[in-house]
């Protein structure tokens, strides 16, 4: 039996942050959800992660180039976390260098209350179509 | 506020080229390349052709904020002296001080780190720690640091590049540093040391990453801007100094008053630097009128619906 939709007022609060991803290989989204969440228990540990509340809601490759006979490939995610931990976790998701041995980056460029206004202001609506 | 990074690692011209938009697609203010004293007069050659190529970069194509830095970032080269001992170091010194506005020693070694920290031609103590377990750094060498007026430089590289405990044992030294910061008053600036792509990091990541280890604002404010834009306006007039204290100018610049003596540099403030203005102006973006969390959370709930629609999907 599916548990009940809990009333607006005891939901949890939830920001959206918009990230700039960079790998060496190909990411999906279920690839980002545990890369995120080795990041934060790796600098905050569990206790401190368990606050953050984690889903990658959306997931976008922008654009795939290559420098010195290496791929890059660029994505932009958009990243659901607790309201008030999200310097938490923009600074976990910065220490993230490499995963499988790939090189990676994380840069958070954005902020946002909802998923909706931090697609129409971060990510190229071009780009989703 | 601005923001200075004074340590990119310069290899080539395009890795340069890449490293340097990169960087300033992510906000930074002032970029200094930095590069071995036998590669820099090559590099010197084809700087122009890398401040041309930033300068016709789309602007918006970048992630800068363009109410509060809409100019693209300056650059400017360095010297990096690395694995010399002190009679190297003093040689090389001598031969680029004129040369160069910028030079920077990599420390690790307890007899280099205490050469550099006397010696006032030198810019900056790069990495202290480095290699090291402990810090490096003690009270005689932060007494002479601030006595010869040289920046002890934490890299942010060094937390990125260490897993566990060693990356453990980076903060704790830059904990440790901090400390004798707070106590000596030696000038301490905050770097990337971007290698590639990969190492280069927003402004306000790094800003939050040295938050979480307890520097201060006013701390992280003098170790983006107020050191690094120091050293960068000192070395400028350098030349023009005949001793220490002694500054030789020009008839035009001499007034009896001194008012155009002083400097443009602001220390810091944190109503205007640190503002509630500051902490949302890179990036954080609401809806317009989402102000109360009330608000806020009515919003969401709209949202929520599109949102359970998606975790159904996804969710096992």
């Amino acid at each position: 039996m599916k548990l009940k939709v809990l009333p607006p007022t005891l939901r949890k609060n939830h920001h959206y942050l918009i990230l700039d991803v960079k790998s060496e290989v190909e990411i999906s989204k279920e690839d980002m959800l545990v890369y995120c969440w080795d990041a934060c228990i790796r600098y905050w540990g569990e206790n401190h992660s368990s606050n953050f509340d984690l889903w990658v809601m959306r997931h976008y490759l922008i654009e795939e180039s290559t420098h010195n006979n290496e791929a890059i490939f660029n994505y932009k995610t958009v990243l659901r976390c607790g309201r008030s931990y999200e310097n938490d976790l923009r600074v976990a998701l910065s220490t993230l260098t490499r995963q499988n041995k790939k090189r990676i980056a994380i840069n958070t460029i954005g902020v946002s209350g909802t998923v909706k206004s931090g697609i129409s202001k971060f990510i190229d609506e071009d780009i989703i179509q | 506020m601005k923001f200075y990074d004074l340590n990119l690692r310069g290899q080539n011209y395009d890795n340069d080229l890449v490293l340097l938009k990169e960087a300033n697609k992510f906000g930074w203010d002032y970029l200094n390349l930095n590069y071995s004293p036998d590669n820099f007069e090559m590099a010197l050659e084809y700087k122009d052709d890398l401040v041309g190529e930033l300068s016709s970069v789309d602007f918006n194509q970048t992630y800068r904020n363009k109410k509060t830095n809409f100019e693209h970032a300056e650059v400017s080269m360095g010297i990096n002296i690395l694995n010399a001992n002190s009679n190297e170091i003093r040689k090389i010194i001598n031969k680029y001080r004129n040369k160069s506005n910028y030079i920077s020693c990599l420390g690790g070694d307890l007899k280099v780190n205490r050469s550099a920290c006397e010696n006032h031609r030198i810019d900056v103590l790069s990495r202290p720690y480095y290699k090291r377990r402990d810090s490096g750094m003690n009270h005689v060498l932060a007494k002479e640091a601030k006595r010869n007026n040289v920046a002890i430089e934490l890299c942010f590289r060094d937390i990125l590049n260490n897993h566990l405990r060693y990356r453990a044992n980076v903060i704790s030294s830059f904990k440790e540093i901090l400390k004798f910061h707070r106590k000596f008053k030696f000038p301490l600036i905050l770097t990337t040391d971007s290698k590639s792509i990969y190492d280069v990091r927003s402004t306000r990541d790094i800003v939050s990453f040295f938050k979480s280890i307890g520097f201060s604002n006013e701390e992280i404010y003098n170790g983006f801007y107020y050191y690094p834009k120091q050293i960068v306006d000192f070395n400028k007039e350098r030349k023009s100094m005949i001793v220490k204290g002694v500054k030789r100018i020009d008839s035009d610049d001499f007034t009896d008053t001194y008012d155009n003596l002083e400097s443009d540099l602001e220390e810091f403030n944190e109503s205007e630097d640190f503002d509630d203005s500051f902490d949302d102006c890179l990036d954080v973006e609401f809806n317009d009128d989402l102000i109360d969390d009330v608000d806020l959370e009515l919003t969401e709930d709209i949202d929520n619906e599109d949102i359970d629609d998606d975790l159904e999907e996804d969710e096992p």
